[in-house]
């Protein structure tokens, strides 16, 4: 059985419920007070992770933290297809733990923004949102050349990967952290794609999309 | 602009009609958020093929129409659901009030818009038709990617009259700068036309910065030509590279 | 006897100078660590010495701040208090239980945010499957008194569904009462599911950061029951959540307070109240004055 310990206001933790929801995947919840409460510091969480952050799994005694380390774990081990993280060669593992990184650099610049002015955390939010914009140029300009090849996802291939999840809450939150999308087309038009993936589900914040045509 | 037949007040931002996004990247089913001279816009195509410019405002609260939906005939406010009918911009149903016809007042401010030349164009002058579509004479050409400036319109537009600078199609790969002359000209504040021309021919593009608001531009270009599609690509991101390099020099200089 | 702060006064009017305001979650406050906000523009340190004592402020220049805990939160008055915190009497009954929400913040003027909090119609659209669906979006009639004390709406009837494990989906008209008790501060009222006798209250006390950026407070006071707290937290602040990007790309930032600015909908009976109440009273900070 699945044990997500979760946080509803928290990114990482949606990319989770993500993968799960788009797996099919049952799971059960503990709720840990991230914010007010701070619960990700207490002595009890912290026996299971000690670097106290949020989110972490356990699927039958397996317990892992880190967002990308659980997104990658579960999609090898329940996902029969192998397309949300192909590993059939270094070029595509190689390509996928490349947007991986990427997606850590939005949380540590979108994420932080959102942080600073949701969450009230004291941080350098200038900096944070200036590091943003610069990540949303270099996706954008990947995502629009992606489409003129013929491809609507991050890895370029014909089909999405944990790439696009690990990507996807923090780029659809941006406003929250006074990062705005307007003017980052290809971007505007990659998050309606996840959002029409079969089993998408939505984190608060984030509002559906039309149906395609 | 004068052999395109489209009339442009010179430096006049009333009346004026800018491109704000190549056809392309008005998609089914979504809504293109971009802003004109500080007024922001959504930007939605109807399933019938018609292109809406719109206020990014819904006249029942304030709410930008670009968190919505476009159903494909409606734009949909997400705050209470108004459902805004293509064309007309009228509210054609309050969910809160499902047995009573919309008041009148309850309608999007629209632009006058049009298709020409591979973009959507508007304008915020309030005497202009609402829309037109490309007629059979409209010309073939190639739209390049469109850039976002952090820089005025002024600076931008001066920038690529100055020095933008590329390599004609029929160039070859290797190609020196020194070997193509570039012959720029600006046909209004907002319209500058490039001719580059290596040994094997020459190429036409041309550059439109779009004002979003004082700070910042946004420039679209195209290829006055189709471009074979063994081409494509590589033309693509040429004037991608080209006007990333530009953008380099203008974003660092001081203001 | 806390010293009167001069600086800035001018800006902001006596309704709002001379009352009070949440400043801070008392859950958030650390012993011995300095929290700092800011209110109607001026920058407030709290410092707690001991859970017990009530917190000591200070404002931007030095000069101290009358100080009340009440309600979970922390309250400042920057004037002359002309009244008390806001009284809410199903809060103050004894045995009641009570849980914060958490402080978040929006990129908004309070005014929006207040506005928000009563307004019903949303509910399908902004909290679908939570506190409304499709196609049950209709808005009954209801009806606002004006009082010294506030804002009072009769019973607003909406209807909701919901889906209990294991069981098929239902639904049920919820009644629901609105309170706007300060300009800033609201209260919703409902019969609690077990003793319909009693009411609930979930409240938003709203902190003015400036006039186009607020914290928002929420509080819920409930009879006990078997409900986790962590389950009620994650509750509000799922709908808090869900609400902020609409106030966040509400526009103009600040309240109009002008009828011809905006279309009002019959539904929007308690927006117009309050829009008349704010200008009657003055009250222009967070807003665009009528003849603005």
């Amino acid at each position: 059985m699945i044990l997500l310990y979760d946080y509803v206001l928290s990114g990482d933790c949606y990319k989770v419920r993500l993968l799960l929801a788009m797996l099919g995947l049952e799971y059960s919840v503990r709720h840990v007070d991230f914010y007010p409460g701070c619960e990700q510091r207490s002595a009890w969480f912290l026996a299971i992770n000690p670097l106290g952050q949020l989110p972490v799994l356990d699927d039958d005694g397996l317990v892992l933290r880190d967002a990308h380390a659980i997104l990658t774990y579960l999609a090898v081990k329940y996902d029969g297809s192998g397309q949300w993280y192909p590993r059939d060669s270094a070029p595509t593992i190689g390509n996928v733990a490349m947007w991986l990184s990427f997606a850590q650099g939005i949380t540590e610049t979108v994420s932080a923004a959102r942080l600073h002015d949701t969450m009230l955390s004291d941080l350098d939010v200038i900096k944070a949102r200036k590091g943003a914009h610069g990540l949303f140029r270099v996706l954008e300009e990947h995502l629009w050349f992606a489409e003129q090849e013929g491809s609507d996802w991050i890895c370029n291939w014909s089909h999405p990967t944990i790439a696009d999840i690990a990507c996807f809450p923090y780029i659809v939150l941006s406003e929250e952290g006074g990062i705005s999308r307007q003017n980052y087309s290809a971007i505007r038009r990659w998050t309606d794609r996840v959002k029409n993936l079969p089993r998408f589900v939505l984190a608060p914040g984030i509002f559906a999309t039309a149906p395609r045509a | 602009m004068a052999e395109m037949g489209i009339t442009v007040a010179d430096q006049a931002p009333a009346g004026q009609w800018f491109p704000l996004a190549a056809l392309g990247e008005v998609t089914v089913r979504h809504i293109f958020h971009t802003q004109l001279l500080g007024e922001e816009l959504a930007i939605w195509r109807a399933d019938d093929g018609f292109v809406n410019v719109w206020k990014n405002r819904c006249p029942h609260r304030g709410v930008r129409l670009t968190l919505g939906t476009n159903s494909g005939s409606e734009l949909l406010c997400r705050y209470h659901g108004l459902r805004f009918t293509s064309r007309t911009g009228q509210c054609a149903f309050v969910p809160a009030h499902p047995d009573r016809t919309p008041a009148k007042v309850l309608c999007v401010k629209r632009y006058g818009s049009m298709e020409r030349y591979g973009f959507i164009w508007a304008t915020l002058d309030d005497g202009a038709n609402v829309y037109s579509q490309a007629g059979p004479e409209d010309i073939h050409v190639t739209t390049l990617r469109s850039l976002p400036f952090d820089a005025p319109v002024g600076a931008v537009a001066e920038a690529l009259a100055r020095g933008y600078r590329f390599q004609p199609i029929a160039a070859p790969n290797d190609a020196q700068e020194a070997d193509t002359d570039c012959a720029i000209e600006m046909l209004d504040a907002f319209t500058i036309r490039v001719t580059a021309s290596h040994r094997g021919g020459s190429t036409t593009v041309m550059l439109f910065p779009q004002p979003v608001d004082d700070a910042r531009t946004v420039v679209h270009a195209c290829v006055l030509d189709e471009v074979p599609q063994q081409h494509r690509l590589a033309v693509l991101r040429h004037h991608n590279d080209c006007l990333a390099r530009l953008r380099d020099i203008v974003e660092a200089s001081p203001v | 006897m806390a010293q009167r702060i001069i600086p800035l006064r001018s800006t902001i009017e006596p309704p709002l100078l001379d009352d009070w305001h949440p400043v801070a979650d008392v859950g958030a406050l650390v012993t011995g660590r300095d929290y700092k906000t800011k209110l109607f523009g001026i920058p407030l340190t709290i410092a707690i010495s001991d859970k017990a004592a009530t917190p000591a402020i200070q404002s931007g220049d030095g000069g101290a701040v009358d100080a009340k805990v009440k309600y979970g939160h922390v309250w400042a008055c920057l004037g002359v208090p002309a009244r008390d915190v806001v009284a809410i009497p199903e809060a103050d009954e004894p045995g009641r239980c009570s849980v914060s929400g958490g402080s978040l913040g929006v990129a908004s003027s309070g005014l929006r945010t207040v506005e928000n909090f009563f307004d019903l119609a949303h509910f399908p659209f902004v909290h679908t499957n939570y506190l409304g669906v499709e196609p049950y979006t209709q808005v009954m009639p209801y009806e606002v008194v004006v009082s010294p004390d506030g804002l009072r709406t009769s019973i607003c009837q909406f209807y909701q569904t919901f889906q209990p494990a294991g069981a098929p989906a239902t639904g049920e008209h919820v009644s629901y009462e609105y309170r706007v008790f300060r300009p800033y501060s609201v209260g919703l009222f409902k019969a609690n599911p077990h003793h319909p006798e009693r009411r609930d209250c979930v409240a938003l006390f709203v902190q003015p950061v400036d006039e186009e950026t607020c914290i928002a407070h929420s509080w819920l006071a409930y009879v006990p029951d078997k409900i986790e707290r962590s389950q009620i937290r994650w509750f509000m602040q799922l709908i808090m959540a869900q609400d902020k990007p609409i106030l966040e790309n509400q526009l103009p930032k600040r309240l109009p307070l002008s009828l011809r600015t905006e279309n009002s909908l019959r539904c929007d009976t308690l927006s117009i109240a309050y829009r008349r109440w704010l200008r009657d009273l003055k009250v222009t900070y967070g807003a665009i004055p009528a003849d603005g």
